[in-house]
């Protein structure tokens, strides 16, 4: 009997410390890599002194699009409506959408201007996803802050894409992509699915961008410091 | 005793109200029912703080520093935490309880009536617990989501909590010369103080796709992190499509 109990707590302890192995065994390297990398590069891009700010928005812009696959991002914001739209349709929100995004994205990394992002850990989701861990200090407000990258891996293994960006604010953590669906979603609802009205509504928040740029009001983004 | 303004039965009469007269219908999105409601309180809310509250938040920073808003701050901060130890006690949190207790003596003692928060200096951290959140402990679901004139964002369970708050403060019940009207100018000073420091990020959530959208989604989740008292970070763990994988 005694000897049944033995082996039965070297069998649960087995099983504990193989459950416990499986995420950091499983963990994907690579995606922490690819993140650590990139990651750093926008953030240079943003703070490159020897360039101009057109020159450094445009880099900003190449960085992303090779970091993230904007196009896969701008469908999925439409949440539903984003299998039914045509294709001509699409083409045209695509551009508005892809300036939007851009201006958006640049001021949230904004805040992280001239920091080291450093990668803490990842976990995996599947196979082809791993939710990667990371800090950076806030020069807003001089605090680490973690940032988590929603990332896919390519089917051959040899290339990664970023889904979405997480921002731990204050333990609540905003995934940008995410609530970009639920309120692109929520608009459409409301104005019958039409893209020429949700286009509409991003010119207006790119104008009063603008405005804010030219008038030296900042960005209506920026976090509260 | 005097009958208080608002008491338990407040807000949750407000709703009554409204369901009876017919202002509240059911819609059709599940996440929302009261959707087309709740967009009109929104609109309406949003133009009371552009033409009033906004402005006076404005006027209020143009003529007072960090440290006086900050004193401000405190000041009506302390005076929810008899609220809050009320609650902690109610959802079985005794040690929270007692730090809030302590932080309430020493705040008002020697933070000089709670302008100065020496409590936090020696390590006893705020806590904000109130019935809406207690009642989330004991296992009460929130509704539905409502936006109520004057009053923002709300659940049908903390709008109940919201009246059950006000009969739960013990400071609500000592009686003194122009009692109500001190009271109201403390609830106006700390509502202008609180939109003070907030005018950054209101712009930030008007510069949004949908407005109404992104407050519904940060109260939900601001409201499951409070009741939990831990971070909540949502994301989505359905089965991607295919078109995102395709590469």
């Amino acid at each position: 009997m005694k000897m049944f109990k033995k082996l039965g707590m070297r069998f649960l302890a087995a099983a504990i410390a193989l459950v416990a192995a499986t995420p950091a065994a499983f963990a994907d390297k690579k995606s922490e890599a690819y993140v650590q990398a990139n990651a750093n590069s926008v953030l240079q891009a943003l703070n490159d002194k020897s360039i101009d700010q057109k020159a450094r928005e445009a880099k900003f812009v190449e960085y992303m699009n090779r970091f993230a696959h904007m196009p896969t991002i701008a469908r999925r914001v439409l949440g539903v409506n984003g299998r039914s739209v045509s294709q001509s349709d699409f083409d045209k929100y695509y551009k508005t959408f892809e300036h939007y995004a851009m201006e958006v994205y640049q001021v949230h990394f904004d805040q992280f201007r001239g920091e080291e992002l450093r990668v803490t850990g990842s976990k995996d989701e599947d196979d082809r996803r791993s939710t990667v861990e990371s800090i950076i200090k806030s020069s807003q407000t001089g605090k680490d802050t973690k940032v988590y990258w929603d990332v896919l891996r390519s089917q051959d293994g040899a290339s990664y894409r970023v889904r979405d960006v997480g921002i731990d604010l204050g333990g609540s953590v905003l995934w940008l992509a995410q609530e970009q669906q639920a309120q692109f979603e929520s608009y459409l609802n409301r104005n019958g699915g039409s893209i020429d009205k949700l286009i509409g509504r991003i010119n207006v928040l790119l104008a009063d961008m603008e405005a804010r740029k030219k008038d030296g009001r900042g960005s209506a983004f920026k976090q509260n410091g | 005793m005097k009958s208080r303004p608002a008491s338990l039965t407040g807000a949750a009469s407000i709703l009554a109200a409204l369901s009876l007269s017919g202002c509240i219908t059911a819609g059709a999105n599940p996440e929302d029912p009261y959707e087309d409601f709740n967009r009109s309180m929104f609109a309406f809310n949003d133009g009371l703080d552009r033409a009033v509250i906004e402005p006076v938040a404005h006027g209020y920073r143009a003529i007072t520093n960090e440290p006086v808003r900050e004193g401000v701050g405190n000041f009506t901060l302390n005076l929810n935490e008899p609220l809050t130890f009320v609650n902690h006690v109610l959802q079985g949190q005794i040690p929270d309880a007692g730090a809030t207790f302590g932080r309430f003596v020493v705040n008002t003692t020697v933070g000089i009536a709670g302008v100065f928060d020496p409590a936090s200096a020696m390590g006893m951290q705020r806590t904000k617990e109130d019935f809406g959140q207690t009642l989330g402990k004991w296992g009460v679901g929130s509704g539905p989501y409502l936006v109520l004139p004057f009053l923002g964002s709300t659940s049908a369970r903390d709008a109940f909590g919201l009246g059950a708050d006000l009969a739960l403060n013990p400071l609500n019940y000592p009686e003194f010369e122009s009692d109500d009207e001190i009271r109201l100018g403390i609830a106006v000073l700390g509502g202008i103080n609180a939109r003070e420091g907030a005018i950054e990020a209101i712009d930030q959530v008007r510069n949004q796709i949908d407005p109404y959208t992104t407050v519904r989604r940060l109260y939900d989740r601001t409201r499951a992190q409070d009741i939990a008292n831990s971070p909540v970070q949502p994301n989505e763990t359905e089965k991607l499509p295919e078109s995102e994988l395709d590469f």
